[in-house]
This record gives structure tokens, C-alpha cells and sequence, in this order.
């Protein structure tokens, strides 16, 4: 009854080829840091068990982390069911990625189950590499990387100072935001949206010299606009969490 | 080397047809050999302002796609010497605009013209960002109300940051702002922003403030742009900004008197600076 569908992607039917298609995506090669979870007695019973005590050291640096498996203490050793074994580690909240060092078999049983071959990764220092477990939850620390913004914050760009802070010497535009894992400073107008502490450091603080910001926030608890003291609108500002709610006080 | 001028300003509607043609027949009589081009496909617009549509055979998009040379595709412009029109397509859509394909083009103007205005359409996406790519100057018109000014510092910022001059890490795309409709007795009754609070949200060098005129209208109408008209205010208002551009220190016309009375004419003048 109806005429056939025309092929996916082009109007009239013809195969639609890379050179007369606008930009739509782009390949490139890029370097990433992965955890390595290296196998040596993945068949013990306790596995999983001791596997989630060692992440609940750190709940919040494991969380949705990618891993990459590493077979090098178990080539020669009939291959686990890696999808299983993959299913298992979702549920503890990793993302198992790939598999490295693995000899044939255990190679197939890593396609099968849907993980890439990754070539031996090199050793590396993580950012939350802490020699002795901590018993408490402790966020990341923060390295000095500041981030100096010279230029005013358009409408539409994010701006992220990750492991430190961002200090801006130019307005931030309604429609821009700024984030930083420490301390926000803007030394002008805050009319955008503004985030200190973003990996959750309660101790974190926006500072702005004009403080007209659509919203802020601090590890995460937000301010809107509307729910600013009126008092503190347009006025030289620091901003800071207390009790886990947000405290807005005029700068000395 | 001819400058390559996109007119751009993210919000529909506020004048960028208008103001493309206009400063590109302004810079023309000034002697100055231009052609401005509709990066418009589908919605073309320019050919009508300019007052040539009688008068397209072949558009930006068949030089493109190699079925039409450069030279046939051009429009002289009856009325001012040394302006040329380059039209594009109303039937195709804009997957038709290639970056490669624009670059060719451009290059061939470059060679016989001194000043390329690229005429963009609204909004933010492939035409709009093929149209500034290739820009080394941006006029960013902005009406003087808060929607419009939104609009343009994000397309600053898109100028900042997705130009080829960004990608290479060349000099920027030099910005400026045309503020246009600007409307004295609304400014006054505080429904319209002044110009200084726009200047202040935006951040960049005022090229010219066009007051809102029925001339505009009455241009498109005929197909004459505006800075013909002697008479019309927003036409000398576009001859200002022409004149401004190329160095002259002009007063800003039809603006009310904001805080020249005390500033004087120093606040804007120091809102208008040209570079070593």
C-alpha cells in the first residue's frame, strides 16, 4: 500500500557519502587515565565481598569509574566468564571498559563479552592515589591548578577550574556559567551561574564583586536568584555553606 | 587582502539584511570595492534588499557545487560603483553550504575586492556558524532589549571560540556592536535599554547606533538600501558607522542624551577605539 521507505539519511533514496554530509562528528586520538583491576584470584568466593570494602574507601572516586581488566596474573588460566564477571562489577558501580594482558582465550571471552583488547596501559599516579585507606569519605585534594579567566564569560560557556580555583577578571554574562572544584573569585559582575566546590568541598567559597548571578551554588547546594537577599544584590559578596545551607555576607 | 566581514547576531530579525547591505553599499561609496554575500539558504533575503532578485541566474551554491563560475554568479549594483552582490540559492537547503566550498569562493573574492560582507542568518547552527567561520571582523547587531542581547553575547562567544582565527589561535575575530531600531522616546519612557547598559552587557566597541526609522522599511520595499536615502536618519546613521569603521572619530547621532550631558563626549568616544 504504501511506497518503500527511502534508504536512512537522504531524502531521495541515494546513499548519503561522508564528503557531502557538514561535519558531523570527529575522530581523533585521545589520552585518558583508567584504573586497572588486575586479576589474580578472581575465582575465590570472597571476591566480591573484599572487592566492595575496597571501594567503600572511596565510594565517590570509584563511582561510574571505567576499568580496564588486567589478565597478566591469570594467562594460562581457563578464562572466567567475563560477562558475568563484568555484570558483577557494574552492580559495585565500576565500568568495566576493556582488558589488558590477556592471552588468547581470555582475549575472546573479553569480545565476547563486549570489552575492547587495550594494549598494556603503563603504571600511572591517580589524583586519589592514598597510600593508607582512610575510613572516612574524603574528597579528592585539591591541587593549585588555578584557572585565570581574562576575557568576560559568554552566554552559553562553561568554564571548569577542575582540582582548584577559577578567578575571573572580567564579567560573567547571564547565560554563562563558571565552576570550580575550590574557590570561584570574580573580580567584576556574576550574572551567569557560579559553582564552587563542585566535587563536593564544603569548604569552598564564591567571592564577586557584583553579585547579580541567575544562581550559585556550594558543594552542590543552590541559591536561585530570586531567593537572594535583596540586600546582597549588586553588592560585593562572599559566599560560603554553613550547616549545609548557603550563607551570602558582604565582603569587608 | 580583502577583510572579510561577517554581520551576525544570533536573534532573528533585528537587522542584519538590512545592515549588511547598507554598510556594504556605505563602504562602496566610500570607494571602497565590496560584495556581500547571503549565507542565508533557503530564507535568501539579501538579493531583494539590494534590489536585484529580478536579476539571479546563478547563487553562492551552484559556484559551489561547480555549476556556475564566480563571475556569473556576481551581481553589479546599478547604482553604486564598485558593489557586487552574490546571491544564494531559495531552493536548496543549507547542507548545501560546505566549509570547503565557502573557503574556494572566498578566495576567489579576495582577489578582486576589498571588503567581503558576509550577510549570516539567524541563529546559531550550521549556517550561522559557516557564515562567521571564515570572518576576520564580526558586526553583531543587537536591538537594545534584553532577548537580543542575550543572543549576541553568545554568538560573541561562538565568534570567540568556533572561527577558524580561534581554531589556528590567530588574532580574534575584532567584534564590534551595531546597536539598531534603537527608539529615542522609548529609551526616555525607560521601556528601552540605554546604549551604555548595552555596551556594558556586551563588552565590545560600539560601531554605530541606528534609530529606528520607516525608511528601513520603505528601503527594503523598493529594494534600495538605506544609506541611499540623504534623507533618512537611519541611512546617515549607517554612514556614520561606515565612516567610524574606517577611522573617522563621529559623534553618535540620534541617541538621547544619556550621560553626555555630564560625561560628555568623552564617555563614548572612549567607547569607540581603534587598535594600533
Amino acid at each position: 500500500m504504501y511506497a518503500a521507505e527511502p534508504t536512512a539519511g537522504s531524502p531521495g533514496g541515494e546513499p548519503v557519502e561522508l564528503a557531502d554530509c557538514p561535519e558531523l562528528f570527529q575522530i581523533r586520538g585521545h589520552l585518558q587515565t583508567l584504573l586497572a583491576l588486575k586479576l589474580i584470584r578472581p575465582r575465590d568466593e570472597r571476591f566480591f565481598l573484599i572487592l566492595q570494602q575496597a571501594l567503600a574507601r572511596s565510594p565517590k572516586f570509584f563511582r561510574h569509574a571505567p576499568v580496564v581488566l588486567d589478565a597478566g596474573a591469570v594467562a594460562g588460566q581457563p578464562p572466567l566468564n567475563l560477562a558475568e564477571f563484568a555484570r558483577r562489577l557494574r552492580q559495585q558501580h565500576l565500568v568495566p571498559v576493556g582488558l589488558q594482558n590477556g592471552d588468547e582465550a581470555w582475549s575472546q571471552m573479553a569480545v565476547n563479552a563486549g570489552l575492547a583488547l587495550l594494549p598494556a596501559g603503563r603504571p600511572t599516579k591517580l589524583a586519589s592515589d592514598e597510600p593508607t585507606p582512610s575510613p572516612s569519605d574524603d574528597p579528592p585534594p585539591r591541587r593549585n591548578a588555578t584557572v585565570v579567566v581574562s576575557e568576560p564569560v559568554r552566554a552559553g560557556q562553561q568554564i571548569y577550574a577542575e582540582d582548584g580555583d577559577l578567578i575571573a577578571l572580567a564579567p560573567v554574562s547571564p547565560g554563562a556559567e563558571v565552576a570550580a572544584d575550590g574557590h570561584v573569585h570574580i573580580y567584576s559582575r556574576l550574572r551567569g551561574r557560579a559553582h564552587a566546590g563542585v566535587k563536593g568541598d564544603p569548604d569552598a567559597r564564591i567571592f564577586c564583586h557584583k553579585l547579580e548571578a541567575q544562581l550559585v551554588s556550594v558543594a552542590g547546594v543552590w541559591l536561585v536568584n530570586e531567593d537572594i537577599d535583596a540586600r546582597f544584590l549588586g553588592k560585593r559578596v562572599q559566599i560560603y555553606s554553613s550547616d549545609g545551607a548557603i550563607v551570602v555576607e558582604p565582603l569587608p | 587582502m580583502a577583510t572579510i566581514i561577517v554581520v551576525t547576531s544570533g536573534k532573528g530579525g533585528v537587522g542584519k539584511t538590512t545592515t549588511a547591505a547598507a554598510f556594504g553599499t556605505g563602504l562602496a561609496l566610500e570607494g571602497k570595492k565590496t560584495v556581500v554575500v547571503d549565507f542565508d539558504v533557503g530564507l535568501r533575503n539579501l538579493d531583494l534588499i539590494m534590489g536585484c532578485e529580478r536579476r539571479v541566474v546563478f547563487d553562492l551554491i551552484d559556484v559551489i557545487n561547480g555549476d556556475a563560475k564566480l563571475n556569473q554568479a556576481l551581481i553589479k549594483d546599478k547604482r553604486v560603483d564598485g558593489l557586487q552582490v552574490l546571491a544564494t540559492s531559495q531552493t536548496r537547503d543549507k547542507d548545501a553550504l560546505t566549509r570547503e566550498g565557502v573557503e574556494q569562493v572566498l578566495e576567489e573574492l579576495r582577489k578582486e575586492f576589498d571588503y567581503i560582507i558576509c550577510d549570516s542568518p539567524a541563529g546559531i547552527e550550521h549556517g550561522a556558524q559557516t557564515a562567521l567561520y571564515f570572518a576576520d571582523e564580526a558586526i553583531v547587531v543587537t536591538n537594545p532589549e534584553v532577548s537580543s542581547i542575550r543572543d549576541s553575547d553568545r554568538m560573541v562567544g561562538i565568534l570567540a571560540s568556533k572561527s577558524r582565527r580561534a581554531e589556528r589561535e590567530e588574532d580574534p575575530v575584532r567584534s564590534h556592536v551595531l546597536i539598531t531600531r534603537y527608539d529615542i522616546e522609548r529609551v526616555k519612557r525607560g521601556e528601552m535599554l540605554k546604549v551604555e547598559d548595552v555596551i556594558e552587557m556586551l563588552a565590545l566597541p560600539l560601531l554605530g547606533v541606528i534609530p529606528e526609522s520607516q525608511s528601513v522599511l520603505q528601503a527594503s520595499n523598493v529594494g534600495a538600501p538605506v544609506v541611499l536615502d540623504q534623507e533618512s536618519k537611519a541611512g546617515q546613521a549607517y554612514r556614520d558607522a561606515v565612516a567610524r569603521y574606517l577611522g573617522q572619530h563621529l559623534e553618535y547621532r540620534f541617541v538621547a542624551a544619556e550621560r553626555s550631558s555630564f560625561i560628555g563626549f568623552g564617555f563614548f568616544n572612549r567607547l569607540w577605539r581603534r587598535s594600533a
